[in-house]
């Protein structure tokens, strides 16, 4: 069986439930967020991407080059 | 088939349910696929069948594509795509050598967008891996955009097709420079049958050869030279002598051989592109393409220069210039718009003996 490359993805409908898991729910609701990558404001309908980190997490917008930028060189490596 | 249908009237419903576990097992990415469709059916019905259904039906079609094209280019795209949906984190679990990005994907009215950057997600780990942090940016991004376009083609989603067209490519252009020259670059490789063939499987190589040397801008500069003297055999002219006999690098040594021009064909048989093998090993070249073209599509029977080819690869290797490696046959459109039966040949350089002083 050939390894598998984990793409790690949430799902519209359990959105919220991972961003309150992660506390970023209010903040994001309140609009205190902003892109990693161009700054804009992220909302709950142009959220793209989230980045959770072991000390923050940082989101990114739904804009194409955005979103690229995160998951270019990001992502999960094959288990062994 | 009858077997199938023999092993089901004697077994029942125990020999469908082993069947189906053995389908499974051989085709899983194709089970993937069926399963994804078969989930669709029921999607209607609730969120969670949706979801999974969505899963399955990216999954498959991308594991069934990857798995075509590392059989063009084997260990070009060694690895499947799990889709994982994410609902809970436990933040202090992470590593915090290891970032995860979560993408987000649209319920309805987006499936365009879910394909693309779920593919897009999954080609700089998918595809040519270990080449990856050697190669510059553009033509890491480039390789991400064409092989999303070569798997939107293969699934003739045209609609995603023009959602990579209109929205990505143009904004992903903005972002890096460099990247739309490559683009075009590898088009115009993949309209030669040259994109997976040798490109993908050059670099793999080449990756494989540095993989625990540091990335140095030297090596995005050689494998940018090489794209580029690919790109001048397939956009050269019929009888054009190139000025490089091949690409002679610190880690890829590669030359292409042109077999076709009918007069040498004729008058010097094989000798000829013996002696230019002979000099390409001599020179350092590690490997070569043997490369020849045959007739139009419903005029197969111009093989002339494929069956010298054929013999000059046999003679080649009797005289232990070179071990013959894979033989491809595949139909690509040439300069003049035909489509036309294309071999390529790879030959793996036999070093000459050293000589005693």
């Amino acid at each position: 069986m050939r390894k598998r490359i984990e793409i790690n993805a949430v799902w519209d409908s359990q959105l919220q439930h991972l961003l309150e898991n992660l506390g970023i729910l209010e903040p994001l609701l309140l609009g205190k967020l902003t892109c990693a990558q161009c700054g804009r404001t992220v909302d709950l309908d142009n959220l793209g991407a989230i980045i959770p980190q072991k000390d923050e997490v940082t989101v990114v917008c739904d804009d194409t080059p955005c979103i690229h930028s995160a998951t270019r060189s990001k992502g999960s490596l094959p288990r062994d | 088939m009858t077997e199938v249908v023999q092993i089901i009237e004697r077994w029942g419903p125990w020999g469908l349910l082993v069947l189906l576990v053995i389908f499974v097992l051989v085709y899983p990415e194709r089970a993937e696929r069926i399963g994804g469709w078969f989930l669709g059916l029921f999607s209607w019905s609730s969120k969670g069948i949706r979801q999974r259904s969505i899963k399955f039906k990216i999954q498959g079609q991308v594991n069934t594509f990857a798995r075509s094209i590392d059989r063009e280019a084997i260990g070009s795209m060694p690895y499947n795509m799990n889709l994982n949906f994410v609902r809970d984190i436990d933040r202090s679990e992470l590593d915090p050598d290891k970032k995860i990005v979560i993408v987000r994907l649209k319920d309805r009215g987006a499936d365009d967008r879910n394909v693309v950057h779920s593919m897009m997600a999954y080609c700089p780990y998918g595809v040519i891996p270990q080449a990856r942090p050697y190669l510059s940016d553009a033509m890491n991004e480039s390789i991400n955009v064409t092989v999303t376009r070569k798997f939107l083609n293969y699934l003739k989603y045209y609609s995603a097709l023009q959602y990579l067209y209109d929205d990505v490519l143009p904004k992903c252009a903005k972002d890096i420079p460099g990247l739309d020259d490559f683009c075009k670059i590898f088009d115009t490789l993949d309209d030669n049958g040259l994109f997976t063939r040798v490109i993908l499987e050059e670099l793999r190589d080449f990756g494989a050869r540095i993989e625990t040397r540091y990335p140095e801008e030297s090596h995005g500069a050689e494998s940018a030279n090489f794209v580029n003297y690919v790109y001048n055999v397939a956009t050269r002219q019929t009888g054009e002598v190139l000025v490089d006999i091949g690409y002679l690098g610190q880690h890829i040594a590669t030359a292409f051989v042109f077999v076709g021009i009918g007069e040498k064909m004729l008058s010097k048989g094989p000798t000829l592109y013996l002696k230019h093998i002979r000099k390409l090993r001599d020179a350092g070249f590690e490997r070569a393409y043997l490369a020849a073209r045959g007739g139009s599509k419903g005029q197969e029977e111009n093989t002339l220069s494929i069956d010298v080819a054929e013999r000059v690869s046999y003679l080649a290797e009797r005289a232990n210039l070179a071990k013959r490696g894979r033989a491809m046959r595949y139909y690509a459109t040439t300069r003049d718009g035909n489509t036309r039966l294309h071999i390529l040949t790879e030959l793996k350089m036999i070093p000459p003996p050293k000589s005693i002083n």
